[in-house]
């Protein structure tokens, strides 16, 4: 197009100023290139899924017992309704979750649905309502009850598995559901509620995001060894999914307040300290449902604890066959418990600290991450008072520290500190070891006002911002027990997807905790809430142990230090015998003991299920290459014993009649979810270079140059360009 | 004065072709130095990980590298062509610049768990494009061990779904943005390619 405008231009070429044609040219061959590049854009753009939609992916997987290919694929949403009832009681809930499966289609149907529950659930119960009968799952290695499922799929039976795949994200899978069927899936969990910024939160994800299958790309099933494509796709209007939820809430003390930040709640009373709570109108679950309540203060720590004997699913059959109990079935009757100890009373009293921030300059922190830390590091100083001491050290292949130990924070201290990071930038390696040493050793020994009274009640916080890009992660682990001394390690994530696990491990073993920063406009909002958070330590250095010397297995097995707003929670095992727990640890500084003796709570069943899996989320996160079979053992015995779902154990449910005759196919099918508001934990790595636009561009102005060369040749010529001044000069204007 | 402003204006003209010359070349060399980059840091990385091979420790391609290779991966693709490809450890964006990498999660290569590889479109994984359920890759690790694994799924998921990549049995997973043959870098796609052990040859040293 542009040779075609030069040509016309050379055979007219009076009219304008030569000046002004020429840019008038630039313009027009830039905005048919914008143009051009605007629509590959655009054309891209319009082929991309949109979000939001939920759907279930019917697949034809068999017929006549065999596997049918290349069978057009029909996306529906499936008309689900979830229903949610919890009681919660003091600080444990025990949440019961009804899903509506309805099959529209004309065919037998196999479907999967993948729900989020809170990280710390543990689903015990499945119960399966086909029809009139009624199927209680039973709970198995996972393998197993997987081959038992599909073993149930082929003999036209039906039934429910319901899978974990990560702490947080379980699957419910159901097959052989009859043309124009509903099937009700209970599941049941028990969880722990947190006590944070002086407040009970329960929370309940209600959607997941939703998977999309690539248009031209063929995807496959899993469920066997025969990949199934798919080529013809057609797409049905989804249909929105309904919620409904009620939550009775015995609070075993005073409420002050009570609110639900993103949904509209109903709220009747019985007493000040029992209420019911309803969602407003069904809901489509697209946010978290969030119930926040506080307690009225009181004047003294408040404890609670509370008690029951033996487990909560007892005597059932497929617990006592299983070859993983042998070595762990309990030989006597235990007590299970849970104790909670609630120090927020009193004034708000700031602890002088000592704070050291640790930066990763590597290379792997190049780009977006450095300037999340350095605004992270910017946060952390301007918190800090005028009572505090502060260094920042760095490190990448060497380390490099702002002073040689804390230094007070004064006006002049803190412009060389902003001076020190503005010029931080990230290269090299990662030498994480001695940058550990440094913060946790050296500093401490180079410290002139080491010993003294005065820096001995300073609380020594060290905040590691890194992206955890390493290898030799149990060195670390192992660095960080031995160093640690009086130290306090909380660990900062940044970047995309930064490594959770060494982190979340690191601060575990640092006593402290971890905090994930995805984006640059969240640093300072999640900066400010861990300093706060940390500011004022109420309980440290806190011992548990029973009265009479029995033993006493509590998990979680290190107890963290409570800070202001907080409580100690944990729960135990002990023999089954009268007998106190003595808890001691140190109060505001100050020594500090109690006996608690835990009452029978009736009321509050389950607790061996919490026990249970504040266990297995104890050993999963204390899993190494080398005793990772004996942690799977460990694992599954403990699952199959309290009736859990777990990394290695599912519940399935089958049904005792087969109605699917042999002759009949059967569709399968997956459900995704609406999309949630801000439900992720990071995201997947940038990998689109500049590249292909560079070279596009460079080559766009490449022709354009050349093009306007082409079209004023005998401007470029001396003499030709001499000629063409002449020859203008000659044109009466 | 005619003259004149038709010399100006030749002259402003004459600037403007060799700006757009001069832009044009820099940009091209700019976006060239990206492949260039992608493709001749695989034969360092390819030194560093023989080195890794002879005594199973990770080596840094480069002195003042942040990484290591930590895999193989070799494409065999039905067609017979071969393409091999070197893995660094963690998927920072420094890192794939220079050629596919491995997100850092709880996992042990062709051991246990969840084997999250992500590359990028336009250079080492544009391959992906053409990959399919049923094809074989297989992956190196330090210990020189090989696995055989076959794509089982291909599927485009969000930038934010990454709930996919914890697994406990051994399993692989490739991720490149998506779409493949758009101009502009950004997108909130990603194609994520699955694929499940079949085979493993144990290479175990032979004395020669």
């Amino acid at each position: 197009m542009d040779i075609a405008c030069s040509k016309e231009w050379q055979h007219h070429p009076k009219g304008l100023p030569l000046g002004a044609t020429w840019a008038k040219h630039i313009l027009v061959t830039f905005s048919v290139a914008v143009m051009l590049l605007s629509d590959a854009v655009m054309a891209m753009s319009a082929t991309e899924p949109t979000l939001g939609q939920s759907y279930i992916n019917y697949q034809l997987v068999e017929q006549s017992g065999k596997l049918v290919d290349g069978s057009p694929t029909q996306l529906v949403s499936l008309p689900t309704q979830t229903d949610v009832e919890m009681q919660v009681t003091g600080w444990v809930n025990r949440a019961r979750v009804k899903q509506t499966f309805v099959n529209h289609t004309e065919h037998w149907m196999r479907g999967q649905f993948q729900f989020p529950l809170p990280h710390d659930a543990a689903i015990d119960t499945l119960i399966m309502r086909v029809g009139e009968r009624k199927l209680v799952g039973v709970i198995k290695p996972k393998a197993q009850a997987k081959a038992m499922f599909e073993q149930a799929q082929k003999q036209g039976k039906t039934a429910t598995l319901t899978v974990q795949r990560r702490p947080n994200l379980f699957t419910n899978a159901f097959t052989n559901l009859a043309p124009g069927e509903t099937l009700h899936v209970e599941l049941v969990y028990q969880q722990r509620l947190q006590l944070r910024n002086g407040q009970f939160a329960l929370r309940f994800p209600t959607a997941i995001t939703p998977r999309y299958e690539a248009a031209k790309t063929s995807s496959a099933s899993r469920t066997d060894d025969a990949a199934l494509t798919t080529e013809n796709t057609s797409f049905v209007a989804a249909k929105q999914a309904n919620m409904t939820l009620n939550i009775t809430l015995n609070a075993q003390a005073d409420i002050s307040s009570i609110s639900a930040p993103y949904h509209d709640i109903e709220v009747s009373s019985k007493n000040s300290s029992e209420l019911n709570v309803a969602l407003k109108e069904a809901t489509r679950p697209e946010r978290d449902f969030v119930l926040n309540w506080q307690m009225r203060s009181a004047q003294q720590p408040v404890i609670a604890a509370f008690s029951q004997a033996g487990i909560t699913h007892r005597g059932l059959p497929s617990t006592k066959d299983n070859e993983f109990l042998q070595d762990s079935l309990p030989s006597a009757e235990q007590e299970y418990g849970l104790v909670m100890v609630n120090p927020s009373y009193g004034s708000e009293r700031r602890v002088r600290r000592e704070l050291i921030l640790v930066v990763d300059t590597s290379g792997s922190m190049h780009g977006e991450s450095i300037q999340q830390a350095k605004s992270a590091l910017i946060t952390a100083l301007a918190d800090l008072g005028s009572q505090d001491t502060f260094n920042i050290i760095a490190f990448d292949s060497h380390t490099r520290s702002f002073a040689p130990y804390a230094m007070p924070v004064t006006a002049r201290m803190l412009g060389k500190a902003q001076q020190f990071i503005r010029q931080l930038s990230a290269d090299g390696g990662t030498e994480m070891s001695a940058a550990l040493t440094e913060a946790l050793q050296h500093q401490v020994l180079a410290n002139p006002h080491q010993g003294n009274d005065a820096n001995k009640a300073q609380l020594r916080q060290v905040i590691f911002i890194t992206d955890g890009a390493v290898g030799n992660e149990q060195t670390l682990f192992n660095q960080i027990t031995e160093q640690l001394g009086d130290s306090r390690l909380f660990t900062v994530g940044i970047g995309a997807a930064p490594n959770g696990y060494f982190m979340e491990k690191a601060a575990r073993v640092g006593r402290g905790t971890y905090t994930y920063i995805g984006k640059v406009d969240e640093v300072e909002v999640k900066m400010q809430q861990l300093l706060s958070a940390i500011s004022t330590p109420r309980l440290t250095d806190i011992k548990i142990a029973t009265k009479s010397g029995q033993p006493l297995d509590v998990w979680p097995q290190r107890q963290r230090d409570v800070y202001q707003d907080q409580a100690l929670m944990f729960s135990y095992k002990k023999p089954l015998v009268a007998d106190s727990i003595v808890i001691s640890g140190l109060l505001d500084g100050q020594y500090w003991y109690t006996e608690v003796e835990p009452q029978r709570a009736s009321e509050m069943p389950g607790l061996d299920i919490v026990w249970a899996r504040e266990k297995i989320a104890g050993l999963m996160l204390a899993r190494r290459s080398d005793n990772r079979d004996a942690i799977k053992r460990e694992v599954t015995a403990l699952a199959l014993s309290h009736h859990i779902v777990s990394q290695y154990t599912s519940l399935v449910a089958i049904d005792d009649v087969a109605r699917r005759n042999q002759g009949q196919s059967l569709m399968q099918g997956q459900t995704a979810q609406n999309l949630p508001k801000g439900w992720q934990v990071g995201r997947l790595p940038q990998t689109a270079t500049m590249s292909p636009l560079l070279l596009f561009l460079g080559s766009v102005m490449l022709m354009l140059g050349g093009a306007l060369y082409v079209s004023y040749r005998h401007l470029f010529n001396i003499k030709g360009s001499k000629l063409a001044l002449e020859g203008s000069v000659t044109e009466p204007v | 004065m005619n003259k004149s402003a038709n010399f100006t204006a030749t002259l402003k003209l004459k600037i403007c072709v060799l700006g757009l010359v001069l832009g044009g070349v820099a940009l091209i060399i700019s976006g060239g130095y990206m492949q260039a980059k992608a493709h001749f840091a695989q034969f360092l990385i390819e030194n560093a990980w023989q080195k890794t091979l002879n005594d199973s420790q990770f080596h840094k391609p480069w002195s003042w590298a942040d990484t290591y290779p930590v895999a193989k991966l070799r494409f065999e693709r039905q067609q017979g062509d071969r393409n091999d490809l070197y893995v660094l450890a963690g998927a920072s964006g420094r890192n794939l610049a220079f050629g596919p990498a491995a997100m850092l999660v709880d996992n042990e290569i062709n051991v246990w768990g969840n084997t999250v590889i992500a590359g990028h479109r336009d250079s080492h994984f544009s391959l992906l494009k053409y990959v399919k359920p049923g094809d074989t890759i297989a992956v190196e690790d330090a210990n020189a061990d090989e696995m055989t694994y076959r794509v089982v799924n291909t599927q485009i998921v969000h930038q934010s779904q990454i709930e996919f990549t914890n697994n406990d049995e051994v399993m692989l997973t490739l991720v490149t943005c998506y779409p493949f043959d758009r101009i502009s870098p950004n997108t909130e796609y990603r194609l994520v390619v699955t694929a499940l052990p079949v085979s493993s040859n144990r290479h175990y040293s032979i004395s020669a």
